[in-house]
C-alpha cells in the first residue's frame, strides 16, 4: 500500500497524513484485538442464579473443558454457607496438583475435609487417566534399564510423596516393581544360561506390566467427552468410574448439586459470584410473615473502597418491609473485593 | 470519538449486566421500630404510643421501642441514628394545628426519608385514645407488611363471675385484639354465652343466648349498652351469623322440637334452613353468601361439618369419622377451621375449600374449641380449657404461636371477633 502511495506521486503532506492514517488503523486494530479477544469483557462474567440450597450443602464447583481442552478437569469445592467464612474464601486457593492437564482446586473447610482429604486419589486417577502414554514410556523405561529400575522408583517416591500428586500411582508402580525385581533375578540368571533368550523375555514383562494399568487410562480418558456431552449426567458416572478404578480409594461423593462451569473463565466468575452470594446469604434474613412469592431487585453501587455507596429499588416487593430489609442487608454486608468499584443487580427473594 | 464512546458503554453495560444476582432467603427475622411522638409529654400521646407500640408487636414481625422527641426530627441524621441501634423505622405521632386530627409520619432509617404512602393526617374518629391509636396502626400495617390489619377489631367473650350471693354467672366481655382494655358489656345476673357481632361496620352490635326461667333467648346489645330481645322461641336460640353484605342472618333455635335447627332470616321472614333428625348448630357463612357451614350429628351421631348450597339444596360432608365442630369460615383465606378430636383432646384444624385438604394447625395439650378468625385472616381465636383452667387464647398462623389474651385466673369462653368496624366500639 505504501508503494502503491509512493507510486501516485503523491506529495509530502499527504505522505504524512497516510501515514497517520495506518499507524492510527493499527493501533485501533491492536487495541480492538485486545479488548474482544484478549480481555473478552473481563474474566467473561455470565449471569448466573444461584440458589440458596446450593450454598446450604458446601457445593463443588465442577469445571468441564470443551472440547479442545478435553483432557482438564477440575474441582473447586466451596464452604457451606452455616460456615461461611469470607476471609478463608478470600484466600488464595491451594492447588494440589498442576499436572499439565489436571487441576484439582480446594478451599480449606471443615464440613468438607473427608472430601478434601479424599480428592488427592481422585487427583492421581486422573492424573493417571489423562497421561497414560506418559506412564507407560516410564514403565518401558523401567523395564529395559533392569539394575536401574529398582532406584528410580525409590528416587520417584521421595519426589512425589510432598507433592501429593501421584500415590496410587507410586504405590502400583512398586508393587508392579517388585514382582519385576524378582523377574530381573530369574531373567539375570536365565541371561548367564542364555542371553539369546533374554530380549524376548523382557518384551513379554512389558506386556504383562502394561496391562493393568492400560486398561485403567483408557476409561478414564473418556470422561471429559462424556461430560461435554451431557455434564448433569456425566459428573456423577465419572466419579463413579473413578471410583471403580481406584479400587477402594475413596473418591470424592458430590451429593446434592453442583455447579458446572465450561471453562477456567468461567470457573472465576462462578466463584466470584459464590462468594457475593455467601455473604449476601449470610446477612439477609427476610422479615417473618412476608409471602413466599415476595421480592425485590435492588440496584448496589460499590465504592472503590468496599462500601455500599447507593442502592436503588429496581423493581420493588410492594412490601415497605421486604425493601427495607434487603436494603439493610446490603448496608451491613461486607462485600468481596472483586465487587468494589461496580455496580450489581441483586434479587431478593 | 463516538466510535469509541459506543465500544466502552457496550463493554460497560455488558459488565453492569453480568453482574445478576439472586438471593434467596430462608431464616426469617424481626425488624424493629421506634414508636415516638413530638413536643409536651402529654398524657394522651404517651397513650397513643404506648397502644400503637403493642399493636405493631402483636404479630411478632416486629420489635418496639418508645422514643421522645422534643422537637420535629429535621435532619436525617436524626432518623438514621437509629438504624445503628437495630432499628429501621420510625414512627412518630404528634398533635396536628387543627384539634381533631393527629399527625403520624412514617421514617424509613436507612436512608432517613419519610415514607409517603404510611404518612398523614388521622381525623379523630370517636372518643377512644386506643382507637385512634389502633387506627393510625392499622393506617400504617399495610404499607408496612403488605397485610390486612386487626388492630382495631374486638374479640368478645363469656367469663365466669360468682356473685354476691354464692351463684354462678357469666358475663359478656370485651377486649382489644391482645386482651387489653377488658370491659364488660353485659352484667346481668344471668348465664349470658355465645356472643356474636354483627357486620354492619357502622353500627356495632353484640348478639348473645341470655338464660331464663322458661329457654336460652337471643339477645342484641348495641354500644350505648341499650338490650333488645331478637329472637325468643321455646327451647334455645342462639350462635347467629350474618352474611357479609348484612342482608342475611342464620341461627339455631329448637323452638320446642328437642332438636336444634338451623333458620334464616331474610327480608323480613324466618324460614327453616337445615331440619333433620340431629342437632346441628354453629352456622358460618361463606362469602359469596349462599355456602352454609355448620355442625351437625344426624348421620353418624357424633358432630361432623357439613357444607350446604341454600340455592341447589345440596348437602356435602366435609369430615369423616371423628369428632369434628364449631367451624369457622375465613372470607380472606377462603379456608375453614374447625376443632377436631385428637387423642382425646380437641385440637385445631384447617380446611381449604379450594384443594379440599385438611392440615392440622395445633398440637400442643389442651381443648381449643369455639375458634373464630380474626378480619385480617391470619389469627384465630378459640377457647382454652385444660383441668380447671379456661382460657381465651390467639393462635397467630404468621409465627405459628399461640398466647392467651386472658388471665388463668378468670374463666372465660366463646370468644368472637369482630370486623373492624368504621369507629372503634365503646361500650358505655
Amino acid at each position: 500500500m505504501w508503494r502503491w502511495l509512493l507510486s501516485k506521486n503523491a506529495d509530502k503532506k499527504t505522505h504524512v497524513w497516510m501515514q497517520f492514517l495506518l499507524v492510527s488503523a493499527s493501533i485501533h486494530v491492536s487495541v480492538l484485538f485486545a479488548l474482544f479477544v484478549l480481555y473478552r469483557g473481563r474474566d467473561n462474567n455470565a449471569s448466573i442464579v444461584l440458589d440458596r440450597s446450593l450454598l446450604a450443602h458446601g457445593v463443588p464447583v465442577v469445571i468441564v473443558a470443551r472440547a479442545p481442552l478435553a483432557q482438564t478437569l477440575c474441582i473447586v469445592s466451596t464452604p457451606p454457607a452455616n460456615q461461611a467464612k469470607p476471609q478463608l474464601l478470600a484466600q488464595p486457593a491451594t492447588s494440589v496438583i498442576n499436572s499439565p492437564s489436571t487441576s484439582v482446586v480446594s478451599t480449606p473447610s471443615a464440613k468438607q475435609s473427608p472430601k478434601s482429604a479424599a480428592l488427592p486419589m481422585q487427583q492421581t486417577a486422573q492424573a493417571s487417566a489423562v497421561k497414560p502414554t506418559n506412564i507407560q514410556a516410564k514403565t518401558t523405561v523401567v523395564k529395559k534399564e533392569k539394575p536401574a529400575a529398582a532406584t528410580i522408583a525409590k528416587k520417584e517416591e521421595p519426589k512425589v510423596a510432598p507433592q501429593k500428586q501421584q500415590p496410587v500411582i507410586a504405590k502400583k508402580e512398586e508393587s508392579k516393581i517388585m514382582p519385576e525385581k524378582q523377574q530381573q533375578h530369574v531373567a539375570a540368571k536365565k541371561v548367564d544360561e542364555k542371553k539369546s533368550d533374554a530380549p524376548q523375555k523382557i518384551v513379554q514383562q512389558d506386556a504383562v506390566k502394561q496391562q493393568p494399568i492400560a486398561p485403567i487410562a483408557a476409561a478414564q480418558s473418556a470422561i471429559p467427552e462424556k461430560a461435554v456431552s451431557s455434564i448433569a449426567q456425566v459428573l456423577p458416572t465419572a466419579h463413579a468410574d473413578q471410583k471403580a478404578q481406584i479400587n477402594g480409594a475413596h473418591a470424592p461423593e458430590i451429593d446434592g448439586p453442583i455447579i458446572v462451569a465450561k471453562d477456567y473463565r468461567e470457573k472465576t466468575t462462578i466463584k466470584k459470584h459464590l462468594l457475593l452470594q455467601q455473604e449476601l446469604v449470610r446477612v439477609w434474613h427476610p422479615p417473618v410473615g412476608i409471602a413466599q412469592e415476595c421480592q425485590c431487585q435492588l440496584r448496589v453501587s460499590i465504592g472503590s473502597d468496599g462500601a455500599v455507596r447507593a442502592v436503588h429499588v429496581l423493581d420493588s416487593s410492594g412490601v415497605l418491609m421486604f425493601d427495607v430489609a434487603a436494603r439493610s442487608a446490603l448496608s451491613s454486608a461486607q462485600l468481596p473485593k472483586w465487587t468494589w468499584g461496580t455496580s450489581i443487580d441483586i434479587t431478593f427473594s | 470519538m463516538c466510535f469509541w464512546l459506543c465500544i466502552i458503554m457496550s463493554c460497560f453495560f455488558s459488565i453492569i449486566q453480568a453482574n445478576d444476582m439472586t438471593v434467596r432467603g430462608t431464616q426469617s427475622a424481626q425488624m424493629g421500630i421506634i414508636v415516638s411522638h413530638i413536643g409536651s409529654q402529654d398524657d394522651a400521646l404517651v397513650q397513643l404510643v404506648d397502644v400503637i407500640m403493642h399493636d405493631v408487636q402483636a404479630s411478632g414481625q416486629f420489635y418496639s421501642k418508645k422514643h421522645y422527641f422534643s422537637v420535629t426530627p429535621n435532619k436525617t441524621q436524626d432518623i438514621k441514628q437509629f438504624f445503628a441501634q437495630g432499628y429501621h423505622f420510625v414512627l412518630v405521632v404528634n398533635r396536628s394545628k387543627k384539634k381533631d386530627d393527629l399527625e403520624y409520619r412514617l421514617f424509613d432509617t436507612i436512608t432517613g426519608s419519610m415514607v409517603a404512602k404510611a404518612s398523614g393526617l388521622y381525623h379523630k374518629r370517636g372518643k377512644s385514645i386506643q382507637g385512634w391509636a389502633h387506627h393510625i396502626a392499622a393506617a400504617v400495617w399495610p404499607v408496612l407488611t403488605g397485610q390486612a390489619s386487626m388492630f382495631s377489631s374486638q374479640i368478645a367473650y363469656c367469663k365466669e363471675a360468682v356473685r354476691s350471693n354464692g351463684m354462678l354467672a357469666k358475663y359478656i366481655c370485651v377486649a382489644d385484639h391482645d386482651g387489653s382494655h377488658e370491659q364488660i358489656v353485659v352484667e346481668v345476673p344471668t348465664v349470658n354465652m355465645a356472643p356474636r357481632w354483627n357486620n354492619d361496620l357502622s353500627n356495632p352490635i353484640i348478639l348473645y343466648s341470655e338464660h331464663t326461667n322458661t329457654n336460652v333467648r337471643l339477645v342484641s346489645i348495641d354500644t350505648h349498652k341499650k338490650r333488645r330481645i331478637v329472637s325468643d322461641f321455646e327451647g334455645i336460640n342462639m350462635q347467629p351469623e350474618f352474611s357479609y353484605d348484612g342482608t342475611m342472618v342464620v341461627y339455631c333455635a329448637s323452638r320446642g322440637d328437642g332438636c336444634c335447627h338451623i333458620y334464616v332470616y331474610k327480608d323480613g321472614s324466618l324460614a327453616p334452613l337445615i331440619v333433620n333428625e340431629g342437632n346441628n348448630v354453629s352456622p358460618t357463612l361463606a362469602d359469596d353468601g349462599h355456602t352454609l357451614y355448620f355442625c351437625s350429628d344426624f348421620q353418624t351421631g357424633s358432630p361432623q361439618i357439613y357444607a350446604f348450597h341454600m340455592d341447589t339444596g345440596k348437602l356435602r360432608r366435609i369430615t369423616n369419622g371423628g369428632y369434628c365442630a364449631s367451624p369457622s369460615y375465613c372470607q380472606k383465606r377462603k379456608q375453614l377451621v374447625y376443632g377436631k378430636m385428637m387423642g382425646g383432646e380437641m385440637q385445631l384444624f384447617l380446611y381449604d375449600e379450594k384443594t379440599k385438604e385438611h392440615r392440622q394447625l395445633t398440637t400442643s395439650p389442651g381443648n381449643k374449641e369455639e375458634c373464630c378468625w380474626s378480619p385480617c385472616g391470619n389469627y384465630i381465636a378459640y377457647a382454652y380449657t385444660k383441668g380447671l383452667q379456661s382460657r381465651i387464647a390467639v393462635f397467630n398462623l404468621i409465627t405459628r404461636k399461640e398466647r392467651f389474651i386472658t388471665a388463668a385466673s378468670a374463666r372465660c369462653s366463646y370468644p368472637a371477633w369482630s370486623p373492624c368496624y368504621e369507629t372503634f366500639p365503646v361500650f358505655a
